[in-house]
């Protein structure tokens, strides 16, 4: 008896024990292809697919207070049905997105963002039940350019009315330039009011939401905001770009720098030449020290600069910047 | 009292055929594991390489733009002047090789550029140490390199060596 419960131990211990790596490994399996979907996401810039996620429950994290010039502590989280974590580290793609999700339809889509020169593609991530209100009453630019870019991925945005209802089991993203939209979310019912966030676009590209305010630079980092979990998620994807923006800045300036050199060295050598100048006054980016508004000051006047440039160095047939 | 004896003996030699046979089973199952494990292991690289090969062909840092538009499967020469000259390899504290050696780990992207039948070497990023590492994964992809000052377009082709 003795040795027939050593060996029904043994085997048991044995079962259970590869139930829990068989675990492991398929969420492992799992995370690894969610990496290679992003991947190949970040890679194929204007694109967008559909994809199913697992049944497990799948975090984002993003930590603004840890971003060095390697990028932003960062990753996917996995969790086995016996609680372990699985990750992986996404320190330098964006990925605009919510915290929790678990087995739900996703549409991925990716954007390339420019600033004016290419930067890094960014990644959303947008849940099925997830429904953009858009309120294009005062034919605003932005939100028609937002209307436009939605459609053309073939993403529903619904237009805003004061009189809408909303569906049952759906998360509402109403984006306004309003304020009185706001009043939205305390009348609604109980039951809906926790699922409608309000986004009023402010002056200067400011916009608020309930988590608090932030600014965004274009239509895909507006996006941005109102596909994130909340403003902290928002800047730590953004400051994940914006270190990429300074290793692209520098890049592209050292090229600037050996054009010159070259184009000067050929004009002194053979007595005629291009006459390009490139003459610039950038500014540097402190991404890890600076807030968003500041880093946002800076890649605006810096974004003139090298428009400028480019137009003068295209007119003059010169190779241009970007 | 020898009868059983007989059985007890019986029992015991019965108990070690089953944990011999038991014991054979799992030497065998751990040995079929590791093979498929290592094949999954390679598989796994080979998709690595390729990864990487992928992003790096896209990076802006590199790829020929005109007024912020991408041209594909073309690599700009200053670009990559710019990038071999700003990113010193084997320095662990330039911050260009620290942000591109952990987006790829283990990894050496060379560009190899053919001019008028010379072949200039533009190494990008990556440590050059092979000591602790167990193999190497290589792939090399041809593309256009574009000169903008002299308007033309030569022959390259970059080099990924993935340690493995």
């Amino acid at each position: 008896m003795f040795v027939g419960a050593i060996i029904l131990f043994f085997f048991v211990s044995f079962g259970l024990k590869y139930k829990a790596n068989a675990e492991v490994g398929l969420a492992l399996t799992t995370v690894n292809q969610l990496d290679r979907v992003l991947t190949s996401a970040s890679v194929s810039s204007q694109t967008s697919t559909k994809i199913t996620l697992p049944k497990q429950k799948l975090i984002f994290s993003c930590d603004a207070e840890a971003c060095t010039s390697q990028g932003c502590s960062s990753s996917i989280i996995l969790f086995t049905p016996n609680g372990e974590g699985v990750s992986r580290d996404v320190s330098m793609l964006p990925i605009f997105s919510p915290k929790n999700m678990k087995g739900e339809e996703v549409t991925t889509m990716t954007l390339l963002w420019k600033y004016p020169f290419t930067i890094s593609n960014l990644v959303y991530l947008i849940p099925d039940n997830i429904r953009i209100y858009i309120d294009i009453n005062d034919n605003d630019e932005t939100l028609i350019d937002l209307n436009k870019l939605l459609r053309n991925f073939n993403i529903s945005a619904y237009p805003y009315t004061s009189n809408v209802q909303f569906p049952d089991g759906i998360k509402a993203k109403i984006i306004t330039k309003d304020p009185e939209v706001l009043s939205v979310t305390s009348s609604a019912s109980q039951t809906l009011r926790g699922n409608i966030d309000v986004f009023v676009i402010k002056s200067d590209r400011e916009i608020s939401t309930s988590t608090g305010s932030t600014v965004f630079f274009d239509i895909p980092t507006l996006l941005g905001v109102i596909l994130s979990e909340n403003t902290d998620m928002y800047e730590c994807n953004m400051k994940k770009a914006v270190i990429k923006y300074e290793n692209v800045q520098q890049i592209y300036e050292r090229r600037v720098a050996e054009l010159d050199h070259e184009l000067s060295r050929l004009r002194s050598e053979r007595g005629r030449g291009l006459q390009c100048t490139y003459q610039y006054d950038s500014l540097p980016i402190q991404s890890i020290q600076n807030n968003l508004v500041d880093i946002k000051t800076t890649l605006d006047s810096n974004k003139r600069e090298y428009e400028r440039m480019n137009e003068n160095e295209l007119r003059r047939s010169c190779p241009v910047m970007y | 009292m020898k009868k059983a004896q007989l059985r007890i003996g019986e029992t015991i030699i019965t108990l070690l055929i089953f944990f011999i046979l038991l014991g054979m089973g799992l030497i065998f199952y751990v040995k079929f594991k590791s093979v498929s494990l290592e094949q999954k292991l390679q598989d796994q690289d080979q998709i690595n390489t390729l990864n990487i090969a992928a992003q790096v062909k896209f990076f802006p840092e590199i790829q020929c733009t005109f007024l912020g538009t991408e041209i594909s499967d073309c690599l700009d020469k200053y670009k990559i002047i710019a990038f071999s000259q700003l990113v010193e390899l084997n320095d662990p504290n330039n911050r260009l090789n620290q942000y591109y050696s952990s987006l790829f780990p283990n990894t050496l992207v060379t560009v190899y550029v053919i001019s008028s039948g010379d072949e200039q070497v533009y190494p990008l990023f990556g440590r050059n140490t092979t000591a602790e590492s167990k193999g190497l994964d290589i792939l090399s992809i041809p593309t256009a390199v574009y000169d903008p000052i002299n308007d033309i377009y030569e022959f390259g082709y970059m080099k990924i060596e993935v340690f493995v």
